[in-house]
C-alpha cells in the first residue's frame, strides 16, 4: 500500500469524536475489539483489513476513503471559542472534530475556487500599536468604509473581506462560534445558526475581534473582554448609538433593537459600558430582563446567510462539471451528507415498489 | 362602584369587539409598517401618539356616523360619542387604566366627569391599551372610568372568537389607604 493510502489514525479519531462514541462503544457497534480500535488510533496498526475499515466506516458513517486521507487534525486554541462554560469536553471534542472535517473540505473546495478580496481582514497587535479594542473597531469601520450607524449585513461584510463563514447547527446551544486562521485557507468562522439573528451577529463580530486582535494566545479573560469590546464598538459605535440609549427602559431598548440589529441585552450592556446608566439601573434592568424574557427576546432580527461556501460548491457543480458523486469522492464524504450539508437538501432516493 | 362598572360595560358592550380589534390593528400597523430607523428615533410618547392617531382614524372609518357613533373634535379633544350615553378618549394606559400625559384644563374636566361645552352629559370613559414590558406587544385592552386624576374602575376587555367579555381589574385598596391610592391627588385641582 502506498504512503498516500495508509490508514490515518487522526481520521479515525475525528470520525469517532464526530459521532460522539467512545472507543468501547465503537468497538462494540462495529464488531471489532477495543484493543484494535485503540491500536489503530495510536498508529500501532497501520494497515487494517478491508473488512475492519468497512465495519468502522459503516458505524461512523464515513466512506472508507475518509480514513485514508493524509491530512492531520488540528487542535484549536481555546481563545477562539465563544462558548458557555458548562460545555463538556466530549461535546467540545465532537464539535472540534466536525470543524476539522469541514476545514479539510474547504481546503479541497477552495483549491479550484477563488474569489478576489479587496480589503482582507487585518491583524493588529494591541500592545504593539498601543491602542484599545474600541479604537481598532473604529479603524476597521473606517478601513471598510462603513457608513455611520448600524452594520447592515455583517456576514456579507466579513465575506467580502475574504472570510469564510460556515453557518451550521452544532446540535448544541453551548457554542456560539469559533474562528481561526489555518494554513492555505482564508480566516474561517464556524457559527452556530441555532440562535437568534441578533446573537449570531454579535458572536460573529466577537469572532472577528479575535481574528483581528489575537494572533498569539494571551490571558483568556482578557482576550474575551477585548473581543467583546471590539464587537460592541464595531456594531454599536459609541458616537452613533449614544442618542439612542438615553431612555433607560427595557421598552426603549426593544424599540431600537430592530434598527441596530443587536439584542436588548447587548444594548443594556452597551448603555452600562458607556456609563449612560448607573450600577443600580443596570442591575434593575438585568432583573427585569431576566424576568420578562425567559423564553427569548421579542423582535426577531433575521439570521444573516453566508453565500461564499455555497458559491464554491455551486462553482464545482455548474462550472467544473462535478456531480454530487464526484464531490462526495473529492471530500471523502457520503453523497447524502454532501447533499444535506452543502447543497442544502436531502438526496432524493428512488424507492422501489414491490 | 360595582354597579357603575356593570352599568357602563353593559351600555358599551356593542363596541367592545371593535375597540379591541382596532387597538390591536393600530398597534400592529405602528410596529410593522414603520421603518426600523424611524421607530428607533421615537420615544414612548411619540410611539403612543402614533398608535393613537392610527386608532382615531380606524375608529372614524369604522364608527363615524353609523350606529349612533360620532367622532367629535372639541378644541382638539378627539372623542367618540356613543349615542350620547358614553364618550371615549383614546389613550395608552398603565395596568390601572391611568394615562400619563400632561393634561389641559379641558382634558381635566373630561376626566373629572364635568360638563364640557358641545359634549353630551354622558359617561366619560378611557379606551386604552397597556403594553408589555418590551413595549412591543399589547398586554391588555382596557376600559377605564377616570375620576379626576384617579380611576373609579378599570375593566380588561377580552375577545375570543369575536365574542367580547370583560373582567374587573380595578386595583384593590387596603382599608384606610384610599386617600393614598390616587396618583397626584394632593396636587390636583379637585
Amino acid at each position: 500500500m502506498s504512503a498516500d493510502q495508509r490508514f490515518n489514525p487522526d481520521m479515525l479519531r475525528l470520525a469517532r469524536d464526530a459521532r460522539k462514541l467512545t472507543q468501547a462503544e465503537l468497538a462494540q457497534a462495529s464488531g471489532v475489539t477495543q484493543a484494535l480500535v485503540s491500536k489503530l488510533e495510536h498508529g500501532l496498526i497501520t494497515e487494517p483489513s478491508d473488512e475492519v475499515v468497512t465495519a468502522l466506516s459503516t458505524i461512523l458513517k464515513f466512506p472508507p476513503a475518509f480514513f485514508r486521507q493524509q491530512d492531520r487534525a488540528v487542535g484549536f486554541p481555546h481563545l477562539h471559542y465563544r462558548r458557555r462554560a458548562k460545555m463538556g469536553a466530549k461535546e467540545l471534542a465532537r464539535i472540534e472534530a466536525i470543524i476539522n472535517i469541514r476545514r479539510q473540505h474547504l481546503l479541497k473546495l477552495l483549491r479550484s475556487y477563488e474569489q478576489p478580496v479587496e480589503k482582507p481582514i487585518p491583524q493588529m497587535d494591541l500592545d504593539a500599536v498601543g491602542t484599545t479594542p474600541e479604537k481598532v473597531a473604529e479603524r476597521m469601520r473606517a478601513y471598510w468604509l462603513l457608513p455611520r450607524g448600524p452594520v447592515d449585513n455583517l456576514v456579507e461584510l466579513v465575506e467580502r473581506a475574504g472570510g469564510i463563514i460556515i453557518s451550521t447547527n452544532f446540535d448544541s446551544a453551548l457554542l456560539d462560534g469559533m474562528s481561526f486562521r489555518s494554513e492555505g485557507l482564508p480566516p474561517l468562522f464556524f457559527m452556530n445558526n441555532a440562535m437568534p439573528g441578533d446573537r449570531f451577529r454579535f458572536s460573529l463580530a466577537h469572532e472577528l475581534g479575535h481574528m483581528v486582535l489575537h494572533t498569539v494566545p494571551d490571558d483568556d479573560a482578557q482576550m474575551e473582554d477585548q473581543a467583546h469590546r471590539f464587537a460592541a464598538e464595531f456594531l454599536m459605535p459609541a458616537a452613533d448609538i449614544r442618542p439612542y440609549l438615553k431612555d433607560a427602559k427595557i421598552s426603549a431598548f426593544a424599540r431600537i433593537k430592530k434598527f441596530w440589529k443587536v439584542s436588548i441585552k447587548a444594548l443594556i450592556k452597551r448603555a452600562y459600558d458607556l456609563k449612560m446608566i448607573t450600577d443600580h439601573q443596570y442591575k434593575m434592568l438585568c432583573i427585569q430582563y431576566n424576568k420578562a424574557f425567559k423564553a427569548g427576546e421579542p423582535g426577531d432580527v433575521p439570521l444573516e446567510t453566508p453565500t461564499r461556501l455555497k458559491a464554491a460548491v455551486r462553482y464545482h457543480l455548474e462550472h467544473l462539471g462535478y456531480t454530487i458523486s464526484d464531490l462526495a469522492k473529492l471530500l471523502c464524504f457520503r453523497e447524502e451528507d454532501v447533499s444535506r450539508v452543502y447543497i442544502g437538501r436531502p438526496l432524493l432516493q428512488l424507492v422501489g415498489s414491490s | 362602584m360595582e354597579e357603575d362598572l356593570l352599568r357602563c360595560m353593559e351600555l358599551i358592550s356593542p363596541l367592545l369587539v371593535s375597540l379591541h380589534d382596532e387597538w390591536r390593528g393600530a398597534h400592529q400597523l405602528y410596529q410593522q409598517r414603520y421603518p426600523a430607523d424611524i421607530l428607533a428615533e421615537h420615544d414612548e410618547s411619540t410611539a403612543a401618539s402614533c398608535v393613537r392617531a392610527h386608532m382615531l382614524m380606524a375608529v372614524m372609518r369604522r364608527f363615524d356616523g353609523t350606529d349612533g357613533c360620532h367622532v367629535l373634535d372639541i378644541n382638539g379633544l378627539k372623542v367618540l360619542n356613543y349615542r350620547d350615553l358614553a364618550v371615549f378618549r383614546f389613550k395608552k394606559v398603565d395596568a390601572a387604566g391611568r394615562h400619563q400625559n400632561y393634561q389641559t384644563e379641558q382634558q381635566k374636566d373630561f376626566d373629572g366627569q364635568l360638563p364640557l361645552p358641545n359634549l353630551p352629559a354622558a359617561v366619560r370613559l378611557t379606551s386604552g391599551y397597556q403594553l408589555d414590558i418590551s413595549g412591543q406587544a399589547i398586554e391588555r385592552i382596557i376600559i377605564a372610568r377616570p375620576l379626576g386624576t384617579s380611576i373609579m374602575w378599570t375593566a380588561q376587555v377580552n375577545v375570543i372568537e369575536d365574542q367580547a367579555s370583560w373582567i374587573d381589574i380595578t386595583p384593590r385598596r387596603l382599608a384606610g389607604t384610599e386617600r393614598f391610592d390616587y396618583r397626584g391627588r394632593a396636587g390636583g385641582r379637585r
